[in-house]
């Protein structure tokens, strides 16, 4: 490492972390609009009538319209609540996780799981909400107290 | 600490956590990071990817015209995006979209390729030239 590439990005990681990239199923391009750039905030990248590309904390999803698609059929359970096996999120500091929380309850959300802190005092405990967009995919926040528990066996 | 960008969480259903395991532990070189009878962990590349056995799940991939509407993966470093070309070929994967460069000079341009794992879902690993408004 030299001094080069610790100056550049102060903020950055050693090594730059690989932005995910998701695309997923929408039933409606106007809802997914509201919600992904409107509620969550995530600023909209290219779009076309098929699909739109927001920046989802850093990352490329992409809301693709395949109405066939959505929805799910299997869930499991997860301290004590059933959710859907398939979903998606991210990983948020607990300044943001618990801004979001505030955001989503103003909106009304109906939540799956309801914001709340799971596994505590355990070597996994984090925060979690779970929910679901306009076009039934289900979405989860975290946040860990210590980032480097993000994996704890 | 440092402020990096928030990690992905992805959970997605399998029907065979030993394939699964196989195939992102072996091929895709994603440490196992926490397993049990129901689902593995995967750090994928710095994310958290959860494969869950969800066997009447996995069918719900359906295929549209040309791509699964429905698929994730990762955008990576050129060089690492090349290796992991060279190492799924090697591994004969068959690729619905050959790794290649699209929209090449456009502000689209990037590196590209898909392909379905073994279980089922769709995957596209992508890399774009330095600059893209997609970099941080």
């Amino acid at each position: 490492m030299n001094a080069m590439t610790q100056t550049a990005r102060p903020d950055a990681p050693a090594t730059p972390q690989p932005l995910f990239h998701l695309a997923f199923p929408v039933d409606d391009l106007v809802k997914a609009r509201a919600f992904y750039g409107g509620l969550l905030g995530c600023p909209e990248g290219r779009s076309s009538d098929a699909w739109i590309d927001f920046d989802f904390y850093g990352h490329q999803i992409v809301a693709h319209l395949a109405p066939e698609e959505i929805g799910h059929r299997k869930t499991s359970p997860v301290d004590g609540h059933d959710v859907p096996v398939r979903h998606f999120g991210a990983i948020l500091t607990l300044a943001q996780w618990h801004e979001l929380a505030t955001r989503l309850k103003a909106a009304d959300t109906k939540f799956v799981i309801e914001p709340y802190v799971r596994f505590q005092g355990e070597p996994g405990e984090q925060a979690t909400m779970f929910f679901l967009d306009p076009c039934g995919n289900a979405l989860e926040f975290k946040a860990f107290a210590d980032r480097s528990m993000v994996f704890a066996k | 600490m440092a402020r990096v960008r928030p990690a992905f969480h992805l959970s997605f259903p399998v029907d065979d956590l030993e394939k699964a395991r196989a195939f992102y532990g072996d091929v895709l070189k994603c440490p196992v990071r926490r397993a049990s009878d129901f689902g593995v962990d995967f750090d994928f590349f710095g994310h958290q990817l959860v494969a869950q056995f969800a066997p009447g799940e996995v069918s719900a991939t359906t295929v549209n015209a040309k791509q699964p509407a429905r698929h994730f993966g990762a955008v990576l470093d050129r060089p690492d995006w090349d290796a992991l070309a060279e190492r799924l070929k090697a591994a004969e994967m068959t690729f619905i979209v050959q790794p290649h460069v699209r929209d090449l000079g456009t502000p689209a341009e990037q590196a590209t390729m898909f392909f379905i794992d073994p279980l089922g879902n769709a995957l596209e690993f992508k890399a774009f030239p330095e600059g893209s408004a997609w970099l941080p």
